[in-house]
């Protein structure tokens, strides 16, 4: 019997750290994809982000955000995607790590493709942060790769895990 | 090894269509998930709205929090005769990801609520709660589009999956 919701990959970060996580040879027998990930930085700075295809044009996202007490809406075009990746920092409080899924309808398309993201982090300080996000890559090429770097490295214990959803009746 | 997560019906549009309408949905799950990727073809801003059962009576409120344009707020509305206001892209090249989780879907007992994640690319972002004032189980669901005379454009997609917690 085929599984409508299937693993296609998941890696766990090992001791030391890795700057990056790649998921290539992505199948294109899946409807949508979902990627769900528990992040944290071995460093002070800012978090990962992610690119489809190794291409770096393209990329725009909008994220209605509440951190701490203030709530906000911020745009952002680029070379990647930022927002989705929320990354706890390795100042803050130890042991916490950030909580994301991104969703990916139609992947193998020939349209523009549009994601759907929310990402949390709380970790008992003013730092938490909750982000609603919808991003776009303005590209028709079936995704066949996902990509995500990190401002530092991502440290021990971050996860990664890529489903694939199928909506064969 | 019993599926969990199965899809109920989808369907992907040939043609431009005012309304998508899930019917006769099997009491057999636990939870619903309606996965939308699809675009307007109004030729201003549209949103999308959820009808359960055909009921077209104001049985319904909702509360959303939204970010558009640098500016984030909530808004709320009782009494409504559908759940919205889900933002929504218009145009081919806006198709936009809609996803409603439907909690408890078939128990006559209480009244029902959806959670909804609405999105325009690249432009505002919606989070919502809408709830249903009916205590019937829920058999189908009709999406609409807020703006007159617009429709769903051709090869926008729609599914609908149910999840057994059993």
């Amino acid at each position: 019997m085929a599984f409508t919701y299937s693993k296609i990959a998941t890696y766990t970060v090992g001791s030391g750290g890795i700057p990056s996580v790649s998921f290539l040879n992505i199948p294109q027998n899946y409807t949508d994809l979902i990627l769900k990930v528990s992040l944290r930085a071995t460093a002070a700075t800012s978090g990962g982000h992610l690119t489809f295809n190794s291409n770096a044009a393209g990329y725009t996202e909008s994220v209605l955000y509440g951190e701490g007490a203030t709530t906000g809406h911020a745009s952002n075009s680029g070379s990647s995607l930022v927002w989705p990746f929320l990354t706890v920092l390795s100042t803050y409080t130890a042991n916490t790590f950030s909580n994301g899924a991104i969703y990916i309808p139609n992947y193998t398309s020939s349209n523009f493709k549009a994601i759907s993201a929310d990402v949390v982090q709380e970790n008992n300080a003013t730092t938490s942060a909750l982000y609603a996000e919808v991003g776009l890559w303005s590209n028709t090429s079936p995704i066949n790769s996902i990509s995500i770097v990190s401002g530092s490295n991502f440290a021990q214990h971050s996860t990664f895990s890529l489903y694939g959803v199928k909506a064969e009746i | 090894m019993p599926r969990t997560y199965e899809p109920i019906a989808t369907r992907t549009l040939n043609t431009d269509t005012s309304t998508i309408t899930f019917s006769s949905i099997p009491s057999t799950y636990t939870d619903l998930v309606l996965v939308v990727n699809a675009y307007s073809t109004s030729t201003g801003n549209d949103n999308i709205g959820l009808v359960i059962n055909g009921d077209s009576g104001t049985n319904y409120s909702w509360t959303r929090m939204y970010g558009v344009s640098g500016v984030s707020g909530t808004t709320r509305t009782t009494s409504s005769n559908q759940i919205g206001q889900g933002t929504f892209g218009t145009g081919s090249t806006k198709y936009s990801p809609v996803i409603y989780n439907i909690m408890n879907y078939s128990n006559a007992t209480t009244f029902k609520t959806v959670l909804g994640r609405a999105n325009e690319p690249v432009g505002q972002v919606t989070t919502l709660v809408g709830l249903w004032r009916s205590t019937a189980a829920i058999t189908s669901l009709t999406l609409n589009l807020y703006a007159s005379g617009a429709n769903y454009g051709a090869g926008s997609t729609f599914t609908l999956y149910g999840i057994k917690a059993a």
